[in-house]
């Protein structure tokens, strides 16, 4: 090491990455510190204390959620007001956490599934009716989320989030603000939008676009989708995943089909991005908390789930996972007219009647994939 | 006996984590899911039960599954969709393992030579970046060539400076940003990139080990340099070269994330039709019988190199020119 050192060749190597290294990254570092100081302006975080904390019971519920999807503290206060631990466990995917529950080996009180996944565990019979008795809070839960199609007597499944696809777009590059999917086929943006690369709610977006319905499994609705989505492929950039979120920040398109959260996400990064639901209708989404059929602990799941539903945790809950919340009161204690100011959480109700949610398609899931993969494997 | 029983925790390795993986590609490879046959029996009371096959009854609709033979997987693998992918995949493989060959062999030359110095430090920074995690590596690639990325700022930046250069180029339809990414070259980048080192390390390792008296003896008879590289160098360097060819092909014919993330998903390879098998689609049989397909092709084509060399190993000596 030390002959390296000495080494002239080495120290202007050195130099020379240490050029590189400013050019790339050195010049776009005083934006980011203006966003800094933005941040650190707004508004406390929303704070929610334990009310008569008792001791430790020593009674336990297992709760299965998404990834990232809870304020942990939200936890620690459920543990000290009712003295029951929760064990946390998290899921990445509906089907990972179907696979867990339907082979039956592990057993969890509160699971968070979203709408299609709840009617095919409803189908199955691998959830069980809640009492509502128990959960007085569900006063709390604005109606016009609840009797979805995927649960529609309001039987086994309290919304617990709830979201839409629709258009982010940067409000510097879009010539005016886009309010129908028809941006997605206009020239104007050759290579300036992104699609999302998942049959199913691509495909779903087509259908609406063509006019049909977005759980449509008839075969004229598909190839007219299927159709669409071949003539519009020279007008997108890329078919992305998660990368949408970073790509949109730095501004790499004008346009991108993205879900609400993700939206949210970005908006909160960027000032120049806006989200919108288009007029025609689009996907409403829901992750509901549900109780499993073989849940141990019914009446903990119980507490838990009504736990939630207080305005004050649903609200502390919200602050830190930011996807709308169909909590009427803690939307009120929160700040309603901060909430309802956001894009995200307030599309307008005509747009929002014309929303639906996914439905359990069963095996013709496999007929999105094959239309799907003949669409992108077109060369 | 002895060395018998060591060979026990390997066997059993091999039995639980390759034998039976394999097993059950091949068994999910060659059924479908069915819904299991029941018959609906009007009561009386005009409610429907259910009479299942072996015999017992439910009210509910039976919705269970269960897993037939069947080689309708096979008929949907030939549809020209799926072909077309996997001679899409086997194209881009074989230009990455081309371009991996050109780049690495002199780069292992150049390694091995007398004259160069410290060739362990060299080969170290070589390899150095493939410490990191290749994900990683891959998403550097995309912020340097992306449309918002560092390429493009730099050039932005040239032309802001040189408006003479900006309006030539204008005309020449040159956009102000350009798209590198989200197409088959940037894939085919990726790759390279993601899989050089693995050409160079086995044919850096064989040409070392060739013995230098031989060149010396080339020489000393009248050789020029070119030839004794023709006819001892490169004859003596092809096993590491058909190592390296399968280290770069084999993974290159089977990757998923670099097309998606340097395609964008625009050039999917049959890599993502299988991941989105088992992931978005979750139909885990097609996927079985599709990743059954690619390891027939790669076992054609392992079989295929094995003979080269074994032809290489009764004449020792191989003219290529």
């Amino acid at each position: 090491m030390k002959t390296i050192l000495k080494k002239k060749g080495f120290w202007i190597l050195l130099a020379v990455i240490a050029v590189f290294v400013y050019l790339a990254f050195g010049g776009s570092g005083e934006p980011a510190d203006d966003a800094d100081v933005i941040e650190e302006e707004e508004s406390e975080p929303f704070v929610v204390m334990p009310e008569n904390p008792v001791k430790m019971t020593g009674e336990t519920i297992s709760v299965y959620n998404w990834g990232d999807y809870i304020d942990s503290e939200v936890i620690d206060v459920f543990e000290a007001e009712t003295g029951i631990k929760v064990i946390y466990e998290t899921f990445e995917t509906n089907e990972d956490m179907y696979a867990k529950i339907a082979m039956g080996g592990s057993s969890y009180d509160v699971i968070i599934p979203s709408d299609y996944m709840i009617e095919r565990m409803i189908q199955e019979e691998l959830l069980q009716p809640v009492n509502w008795n128990n959960v007085p809070n569900v006063k709390n839960i604005d109606p016009r989320f609840t009797h979805e199609s995927y649960d529609p007597e309001f039987k086994y499944s309290v919304p617990y989030t709830w979201g839409t696809m629709g258009l982010l777009y940067n409000t510097e590059t879009v010539l005016e603000a886009p309010d129908s999917w028809e941006i997605l086929l206009d020239d104007e943006y050759k290579m300036d939008m992104f699609m999302l690369n998942a049959p199913r709610d691509t495909m779903a977006i087509a259908l609406v676009m063509a006019g049909h319905d977005l759980n449509s499994i008839e075969p004229g609705d598909l190839a007219d989708a299927k159709k669409l989505l071949i003539d519009q492929k020279p007008l997108v950039l890329a078919y992305v995943v998660d990368e949408v979120k970073d790509k949109m920040i730095a501004g790499e398109a004008s346009v991108a089909l993205v879900w609400s959260g993700d939206a949210t996400f970005c908006m909160s990064e960027s000032d120049t991005l806006n989200y919108v639901v288009p007029r025609e209708g689009s996907n409403i989404f829901y992750d509901s908390m549900c109780i499993p059929h073989n849940a141990r602990n019914v009446s903990g799941a119980e507490k838990f789930i009504d736990f939630m539903c207080r305005a004050d945790v649903a609200a502390a809950n919200y602050d830190y996972v930011g996807y709308a919340i169909p909590n009427t009161a803690a939307i009120e204690l929160w700040g309603a007219e901060e909430y309802n100011a956001s894009p995200v959480n307030n599309p307008p109700q005509e747009t929002l009647d014309k929303c639906q949610v996914f439905r359990y398609l069963g095996d013709n899931t496999k007929l999105y994939d094959q239309i799907w993969t003949e669409i992108i494997s077109e060369f | 006996m002895r060395s018998k029983a060591l060979t026990v925790p390997f066997v059993l390795w091999a039995m639980i984590f390759i034998v039976v993986p394999l097993v059950m590609i091949v068994w999910y490879g060659v059924t479908v899911e069915e819904p299991v046959p029941y018959t609906e029996i009007v009561m009386e009371d005009g409610s429907v039960i259910y009479e299942l096959e072996d015999g017992s009854h439910t009210t509910e609709k039976p919705w269970q599954k269960r897993a037939v033979v069947s080689l309708d997987n096979f008929k949907r693998m030939l549809e020209p969709t799926y072909l077309r992918l996997l001679l899409r995949s086997l194209k881009v493989a074989v230009i990455t393992t081309i371009i991996c060959l050109l780049l690495g062999y002199p780069v292992a030359l150049i390694l091995t030579g007398r004259d160069f110095k410290r060739p362990a430090l060299w080969l170290m920074l070589l390899i150095l970046p493939m410490w990191m995690n290749f994900l990683l590596r891959t998403y550097s690639w995309m912020s340097i060539l992306e449309n918002s990325g560092i390429l493009n700022s730099w050039i932005t930046m040239l032309r802001e400076a040189i408006p003479a250069l900006d309006e030539w180029l204008l005309s020449k339809g040159v956009r102000r940003r350009i798209i590198f990414l989200y197409n088959e070259n940037a894939v085919i980048l990726g790759m390279v990139y993601n899989y050089l080192s693995f050409m160079i390390m086995p044919i850096y390792t064989v040409i070392e080990k060739i013995d230098k008296s031989m060149l010396e003896a080339a020489a000393d008879l009248g050789a020029s340099p070119a030839k004794s590289f023709l006819r001892v160098t490169l004859p003596y360097s092809l096993p590491g070269v058909l190592e390296g060819i399968t280290m770069v092909f084999v993974p290159a014919v089977t990757t998923f994330v670099i097309s998606q993330l340097m395609g964008g998903g625009k050039v999917p390879l049959i890599g993502d039709i299988i991941q989105n098998q088992f992931g978005k689609s979750s139909d885990w049989h097609f996927g079985a019988t599709l990743s059954l397909l690619v390891m027939v092709v790669v076992l054609a084509f392992m079989g295929a190199l094995n003979n080269i060399d074994k032809e290489d190993e009764q004449t020792k000596e191989v003219r290529i020119f």
